[in-house]
């Protein structure tokens, strides 16, 4: 089975169509492999649910039924992603042991398609922080280096427990992990991916999107949960299907660069690399994007530099208030003396939250307070449009724009306190795409596979519904990688 | 944000803090404050606020009932209930 | 007077669609405690909010009957506060954009002692949709409270009123005619006793004459037109008594109606919080509401009552008392019209309905679905059977309440139970006749004038007949047999 750890998913899901392979014994071998779980990736294991998906699907295969191309294939989901009779932790301990009556959207949705679920991964509680540090069972470890952190699914992913993940990116963590671990994670055009069954955070800019190792298993997932939902009031009709055919070569696209790449310092010494050398991340990808016949341009953004100041008051105020519903009253944690209904709020929120969880409470609650209203929230929210109105008018211009997904700085275990001010400021790299609801990748940067392990990875972000374009740009540069020098 | 705004903020928020956790977020949110100063200096009165960045209105559905799930998934989760209630300390008026 | 009262009201209405403002649940009323509950409405993460189109629809309907200005961009916002009747910690509601404003209400009071009498218009600030909230049972048992969120999510309209009311007798005459102009359009049942429409008073009194506002006090969630006009007078007097007398100190607050112990008590906790965070709801796309479809909605509104008041007495020759009456409720119009379709005696049905019916309604003490019960064929039939003299108005009225209480039909009932009158002139000439003959001494005592002894001889005739006969000819036979 262990070709399992080579094979992307849609290679899997087709040795199991082709009946090489049961999507049982896939199951059982990635359930064996997940409970040892050395860089703490999953939340919990779902064994008996997996292995019920994963027979359903052997019956439909079996009677010539093939439900999509990923049929058979394992997938984690992510813990703020709500599965009927699964426990939904969101990373906090204020949900410890709150079991989800009903499922999200996409989640019904894999399962038509035939994917098997096989566990929960980790996630900084409520998606709140971005540091790696939150999550109230531990944190997750990055494989590729693992004395620093990883989100769940990212570090499953890289892993290779699962060739799959959903994940919701709501400030960019998602992302900046995927960057960091070697992976794929595509956060979809905002709209474009049902919402219905996210334990909510920043409710206007969150997309649940696909991770994966490779490109094609991300568009691939991507096409199955994407669509219309009229269970979600914020959701655009649906939308034509990734092709996913690479072109020969981008000739005829315009690519962008932001001007982040000064503060790249790619890796830092000591920290990864065993030789010397700096790796150009930046210089590679351009060179390799003009070879393969992209046009390439400086641009910039005048207000790029505020971005993540105004996520971090729009993300406050909305988590602010989708949090206030967990008071203990109804389900979740409750404190052990109870005398008075004011106990009940104050010990269920105190011990269940997480402090990272109450400052961002609690900046919330401060940028909407009348007379903090208007020079907070709604000056964030207006300088949101003008972020908008810029990488719109930008990408007319361009099929997409070039940036990296974090500073690449790591994220260490045991400074908690460092590594949240650090996630604030990656934020900076996440943040135009978030608010602006325009759909951004985050994949492994064109270098050559030996000297893929210690390479920070590139961001591409395009206009809305241009997910084509950066499957268009991110295949054709997977397809080529730079050469070995 | 000073000590009475955040005993403020953490009452209405029905939150309590340790002596250590309100020093490290009366610090978190000074540096915080003074790093949103910039945000002041951008010119936006011609604009207006953007909440939803979809063009979408009129978003509504039909009035049908449909039930979403048994009364016991719903109670479920609570740590206690009386009679099909949820359970909380008495209310005082 | 020396002190002016000035009121405003806010009159919470529950929306009459099938299901809740924000999800699917059903808003009926009375199931088993978290019956028509979901995650969302429970406060569970992950659902989002659709709105419910009916909902919007019942509130332009709303603003149209009180003469208000549609609002073309809807949006609902988040107000944030904790307790534990709202689930989620939050209420939908409209803050920054109400779908209806500055609209009025015409009322007549109708006048008692030292009271303003006459027309007078109310005017309305504004109207916003909003969800209800669950519901707090106290456990005698446990000293605890139990949670329904049965209601939690019920669409509301809050109908906010300017602060023009001067009398109790004016803010009656205001919920009852906006409970019959709600019900005619559709919007809501109004069942004041079901909590389908609640009344927040504010109360503050002045000299008459200033133009400043005093302290103004607030009692929430009255339920019930008598409390309502006992809490209204309470406060009047505790403001008056404090501002003259010193007996305390007025502050600006929400107070509790007692209604056993008739008095109000300031509320313990702070209902008066500060600051609810309001802010635009993400969830929530905004609604544009288009001249077409405040059209398109006025269309469907019935002929209102005071339009209809007037065309019956314009057109039945009804008087003001008759009309004002039956344009009141619309079961009650819709009943005289259908009736009279069948059998055009305006002034007839309208004696029945107002008299006879009004009266069974009000015993009837089942708050249930149909109190009218009375149907316009089986009305029409009786009053045939009254206007052809095929029976007496007493034995009508036995019919009516036979109709009413046991579902009688008229021609069977009246046939089964011997009500017919007896029509045959020769039987009842010979009955006058032997009534006559075996009275004499009451025919002596009439003939010398004592005009008594006729109707003595009329009740002889009708114990005879066993009440099945009609009066009028009874007595002018009776005249003839004696002259």
């Amino acid at each position: 089975m262990n070709i399992l750890n080579t094979l992307t998913a849609l290679e899997l899901a087709e040795k199991i169509r082709l009946r090489e392979l049961t999507a049982l014994d896939v199951a059982k071998h990635t359930l064996e492999q997940i409970a040892s779980d050395p860089c703490n990736c999953f939340m919990s294991p779902s064994p008996e649910s997996a292995l019920a998906a994963a027979a359903a699907v052997d019956t439909q295969l079996e009677s010539g039924i093939c439900p999509s191309l990923l049929a058979g294939v394992p997938i984690a989901i992510d813990d703020t992603i709500l599965m009927r009779q699964e426990r939904c932790t969101a990373g906090s301990r204020m949900l410890d042991t709150f079991v989800s009556p009903f499922s999200a959207t996409v989640v019904d949705k894999i399962l038509s398609a035939g994917l098997v679920p096989v566990g929960r991964t980790n996630t900084d509680e409520l998606g709140v922080s971005g540091s790696g540090s939150t999550c109230y069972q531990g944190p997750t470890l990055n494989p590729r280096h693992p004395e620093t952190l990883s989100g769940g699914a990212a570090a499953a992913i890289a892993s290779r427990l699962v060739p799959l993940a959903l994940c919701c990116d709501s400030i960019g963590t998602p992302r900046k992990f995927a960057s960091l671990s070697g992976t794929v994670f595509l956060k979809p055009t905002y709209g474009s991916v049902s919402r219905f069954g996210i334990v909510a955070y920043v409710s206007s800019a969150e997309q649940i999107g696909p991770a994966a190792a490779t490109l094609n298993d991300a568009a691939a997932l991507f096409n199955i949960i994407a669509g219309h939902d009229s269970k979600d009031g914020t959701s655009l009709p649906d939308h034509t299907p990734l092709t996913l055919i690479p072109r020969q070569d981008l000739r005829g696209m315009r690519v962008g660069v932001l001007p982040y790449w000064d503060t790249l310092n790619g890796m830092s010494a000591g920290s990864r690399s065993s030789s010397t050398e700096r790796f150009d991340t930046l210089n590679t990808t351009i060179n390799r994007l003009c070879e393969l016949g992209a046009d390439i341009c400086e641009c910039d953004l005048p207000q790029l530099d505020l971005a993540h100041l105004v996520l971090r008051i729009i993300a406050a105020a909305e988590g602010c208030t989708n949090f206030s519903r967990f008071d203990g009253v109804k389900f979740g944690h409750r404190p052990q003396t109870i005398t008075s209904l004011e106990d009940i709020y104050v010990g269920s929120r105190s011990e269940g939250f997480g402090l990272e969880v109450k400052k961002t409470i609690l900046l919330g609650s401060y940028v909407l307070a009348q007379q903090n209203y208007e020079k907070y929230y709604l000056q964030a929210l207006k300088i949101r449009r003008l972020i908008q109105d810029q990488l719109t008018h930008l990408l007319q211009s361009f099929d997409c724009l070039l940036l990296p997904a974090s500073s690449h700085k790591p994220y260490h275990p045991d400074r908690p306190n460092a590594n949240t001010r650090l996630s604030f400021e990656d934020m900076r790299y996440t943040a135009p795409a978030t608010l602006a609801g325009f759909p951004a990748a985050a994949a492994p940067a064109p270098v050559h596979p030996q000297h893929g392990a210690n390479t920070p990875g590139i961001q591409l972000i395009a206009g809305i519904h241009g997910e084509q374009k950066l499957y268009d740009v991110l295949s054709v540069l997977s397809a080529n990688p730079a050469p070995h020098l | 944000m000073n000590e009475q705004t955040l005993d403020s903020l953490a009452s209405f928020n029905k939150l309590r803090f340790s002596p250590e956790e309100r020093q490290d977020i009366l610090d978190d949110f000074s540096q915080l404050f003074d790093a949103l100063e910039v945000l002041e200096n951008v010119d936006t009165t011609q604009t207006d606020p953007l909440i939803q960045t979809v063009p979408l209105s009129n978003i509504m559905r039909e009035d049908a009932v449909v039930r979403m799930a048994p009364r016991q998934d719903i109670l479920a989760n609570a740590s206690e209930h009386i009679q099909g209630c949820f359970v909380a300390p008495k209310v005082l008026d | 007077m020396r002190y002016e009262l000035v009121m405003g009201l806010e009159v919470h209405v529950e929306m009459a669609t099938q299901s809740k403002l924000f999800c699917t649940c059903s808003a009926a009323f009375g199931a088993e405690p978290n019956e028509n509950v979901c995650p969302a409405c429970s406060g569970m993460p992950g659902l989002l909010p659709v709105l419910n189109k009916r909902a919007v629809e019942l509130a332009i309907a709303a603003g149209l009957v009180t003469n208000c200005r549609i609002t073309p961009r809807n949006t609902f916002d988040k107000k944030n506060y904790y307790y534990p009747d709202l689930p989620t910690s939050y209420q939908i509601t409209q803050f920054y954009a109400p779908i209806c404003t500055e609209g009025h209400v015409d009322i007549t009071t109708a006048g008692a002692a030292g009271a303003k009498t006459g027309a007078k218009t109310i005017g309305i600030k504004q109207i916003h949709i909003e969800e209800d909230a669950g519901k707090l049972l106290h456990d005698a048992h446990t000293d605890q409270s139990l949670i329904d969120y049965n209601r939690a999510g019920v669409p509301l309209i809050e109908i906010v009123s300017h602060p023009d009311f001067r009398s109790a007798d004016e803010a009656l005459a205001y919920l009852e005619k906006l409970r019959a102009i709600l019900r005619y359009a559709g919007v809501s049942d109004c069942k004041m006793e079901e909590g389908s429409m609640r009344a927040d008073i504010n109360i503050s009194v002045r000299k008459p004459g200033a133009s400043e506002f005093g302290v103004r006090t607030e009692i929430k969630n009255m339920n019930s037109l008598k409390a309502i006009a006992r809490a209204i007078d309470y406060e009047y007097h505790r403001h008056v008594d404090a501002l003259e007398q010193g007996t305390e100190e007025l502050v600006q607050e929400t107070r509790r109606w007692d209604d056993l112990q008739n008095r109000s008590f300031a509320m313990r906790t702070k209902e008066n919080a500060t600051d609810y965070l309001y802010f635009p709801n993400p969830d929530i796309a905004p609604i544009e509401i288009s001249e077409e479809w405040i059209e398109t909605v006025r269309r469907t509104l019935p002929e209102m009552p005071d339009v209809k008041k007037a065309r019956y007495m314009e057109e039945y020759a009804l008087s003001d008392y008759d009309s004002t009456l039956l344009a009141a409720g619309k079961d009650l119009a819709d009943l005289f019209e259908a009736t009279h379709a069948l059998y055009p005696e305006a002034k007839e049905i309208a004696n029945w309905i107002n008299g006879e019916l009004l009266a069974h309604m009000k015993k009837n003490s089942d708050s249930g679905a149909d109190t009218l019960r009375i149907d316009a064929p089986r009305l029409a039939q009786l009053l045939k059977m009254v206007g052809d003299n095929q029976v007496n108005r007493l034995n009508a009225k036995k019919i009516f309440a036979a109709m009413y209480w046991e579902n009688a039909d008229p021609t069977a009932y009246s046939h089964m139970h011997n009500m017919i009158n007896e029509t045959d002139d020769t039987l009842l000439t010979q009955v006058i006749r032997d009534i006559i003959n075996a009275n004499p001494k009451s025919v002596d005592d009439y003939k010398s004038g004592k005009l008594k002894a006729k109707d003595f001889l009329f009740g002889q005739a009708m114990r005879t007949l066993r009440g099945n006969g009609d009066p009028a000819i009874i007595r002018r036979l009776l005249e003839e047999a004696l002259n």
